[in-house]
């Protein structure tokens, strides 16, 4: 009888909670998506009166044909870029001699990156401010570029020497005794081998470029506004207008992340469990 | 006869560039291919925070001069004794506190589910991880709506549930507000710490539950005596990473209440923000800032030590 019981019991109990996850999970993203599919009206009803022969992608067409908008999806999109690729090459430039070269005070290097990243945005912003309009490099693609490569440096190394430790030495040796040079080591036996991590590492630098708020917010004003900020002022001035469209202009900057997680899973998982190993 | 000149041996070729960079020693080599990221991360990382000591030594009011003076710990002082700043510390730890409390405690339920085997486990795992994807301003953004008064999907449920008469004012009460915004932050924190947690689940060894049954423990003992004692030292990290993150919040405060109502959820990282970009005291808001980056640290350095020291003694 208890055997009996527990047979349907335990699936119950674990698809109910499967089921509060889900909802948690998908009902704020899932309410923003109606929202941007649907005219204001219907939803503003007493109770909601969402219909079907009312879809229509015509906000997303407006935001899309919003020059602002596009400019700031654009923007992010090559600051997000670039910004990996810096990450990539200073990040295994790094990470390969704390990784495999005997230094002195290796782990004073490694301490030092580590108290880094606990170090809040908000000390960093004022003096930062003062930094780049010495460079001239305010409201430029490439002032955001070099500050939130400097920010995620730090995770960067972490995450791509934890790879690198794991490549069996003798790979490397077998390598070196064929002719190749420590720096064509690096590049043509560890960097390809750990081809999976890289990417991981990628995807991070990109998504947190991409999802960055406080510096653009500050950094940028015109010319290089990335889309986070162009969001957050849509929603701070759009009391009186169409809400659809920032529901549209959110589903817009959330869709490229969200998408990257959901294609490349499995890589960001090890990446990620890579990252917080010491 | 003349002699014979014998071949004169070619001058040695100076060594290149590349022959000489071949050659270093292994800590030359290393620290050269150092050096570049170590000098961005001092000009671009350690010069900005020394600057920021600086200025919160200084007194600069850009509302009333450009000019600055050293003012000794004045600032520090000042911001000590502000009323303004104590209530932000008691709104920060409440808000850190309660993010914490619902983050962790979720993230531990969802990784023992996500460990146990049932049908549609691979896509349910991968649909969780969305809120890591999404930025700190759109969960914001996301939240609002949910809590909106006029639009907002709770008073829509709830409404058609029957449990309300008539819709409510969510974002309006300082608590409140400051609770959604700590469950907004938990939903955005959520998938990494189940990620942690989940892997360290799956490092156990499954001959210690095979042991624990065979000796008669139950489902509960078997979490209580197995499970928890070596999720002991996750638990603790997903502890620190919170209270790093909670302290930091401020995007997604920013598109949710922008520390409304009133100063309802102005934390401490909001303070420095409202100082430095709306009052122009940059130099009691680095004050602020240096603070708040200590209380960050000294937190995360001391466990992340005790966590060190444990694994090294196993």
């Amino acid at each position: 009888m208890p055997r009996r019981l527990s047979t349907w019991l335990r699936p119950a109990f674990i698809y109910i909670a499967v089921l509060f996850f889900l909802l948690w999970t998908l009902a704020p993203v899932s309410w923003i998506a109606v929202m941007s599919v649907q005219p204001e009206i219907n939803y503003v009803s007493v109770p909601p009166n969402l219909q079907v022969a009312d879809l229509s992608l015509r906000w997303y067409g407006a935001m899309l044909g919003e020059p602002d908008f596009l400019n700031a999806l654009r923007t992010s999109a090559i600051i997000a870029f670039v910004t990996m690729v810096f990450c990539l090459i200073f990040g295994s430039l790094a990470a390969y001699p704390l990784a495999r070269l005997n230094i002195p005070h290796k782990n004073l290097f490694l301490i030092f990156s580590v108290v880094l990243r606990m170090v809040p945005a908000m000390i960093l912003i004022i003096p930062m401010f003062l930094l780049l309009r010495n460079f001239r490099l305010l409201d430029k693609h490439l002032g955001l570029i070099i500050v939130y490569t400097t920010f995620l440096l730090p995770y960067v190394i972490w995450m791509l020497k934890n790879f690198f430790e794991q490549v069996p030495y003798a790979l490397e040796a077998a390598a070196r005794m064929d002719g190749c040079s420590r720096l064509g080591a690096l590049f043509r036996v560890l960097i390809p081998v750990t081809a999976p991590g890289i990417v991981a590492t990628a995807i991070f630098a990109f998504i947190g470029a991409w999802n960055e708020f406080l510096f653009g917010l500050i950094l940028s004003t015109n010319f290089a506004v990335p889309v986070t900020v162009r969001l957050s002022s849509l929603v701070s001035t759009t009391f009186h207008s169409d809400n659809s469209l920032v529901a549209a202009a959110g589903m817009l900057t959330l869709i490229p992340p969200v998408l990257l997680v959901f294609v490349l899973n499995r890589y960001i998982i090890r990446g990620l469990v890579e990252g917080i190993k010491f | 006869m003349t002699p014979t000149t014998l071949p004169t041996l070619p001058a040695p070729a100076r060594t290149t560039f590349w022959q000489r960079f071949h050659r270093l020693d292994e800590v030359k080599f290393g620290l050269l291919l150092l050096s570049p990221t170590m000098l961005i991360l001092l000009i671009f990382l350690v010069a900005p925070i020394i600057y920021a000591l600086v200025m919160s030594f200084q007194q600069i009011e850009l509302t009333i001069s450009p000019d600055r003076s050293w003012t000794g710990v004045d600032n520090y002082v000042d911001v000590l004794s502000e009323r303004t700043v104590r209530e932000s510390v008691g709104r920060t730890f409440f808000f850190a506190a309660l993010t914490i409390v619902i983050s962790v405690s979720l993230a531990l339920a969802l990784a023992l589910l996500l460990n146990e085997q049932f049908r549609g486990r691979g896509p349910v795992r991968v649909l969780v991880m969305l809120p890591w994807a999404v930025a700190p301003v759109v969960g914001g953004v996301l939240w609002r709506y949910i809590f909106q008064s006029n639009y907002g999907l709770a008073n829509a449920l709830l409404y058609q549930l029957g449990i309300i008469q008539h819709y409510l004012v969510w974002l309006d009460k300082p608590t409140l507000a400051l609770t959604i915004a700590a469950i907004a932050t938990a939903w955005k924190g959520l998938p990494f710490l189940t990620l942690i947690i989940l892997a360290a689940l799956q490092s156990i060894p499954e001959a210690l539950f095979r042991a624990a049954r065979m000796d008669g423990a139950g489902v509960w003992a078997r979490f209580r005596f197995v499970t928890l004692p070596h999720l002991r030292n996750i638990l603790i990290f997903a502890v620190v990473l919170q209270i790093i993150v909670s302290l930091q919040t401020f995007d997604l405060i920013f598109t949710l209440t922008r520390g409304g109502p009133g100063q309802g959820t102005v934390v401490l990282s909001f303070l420095v923000f409202l100082n430095a970009f709306e009052r122009l005291s940059l130099g009691k808001a680095s004050a602020l800032a240096v603070l708040l980056a200590l209380l960050i640290i000294v937190l995360g350095t001391l466990s992340f030590w005790s966590l060190q020291a444990r694994q090294q003694k196993s």
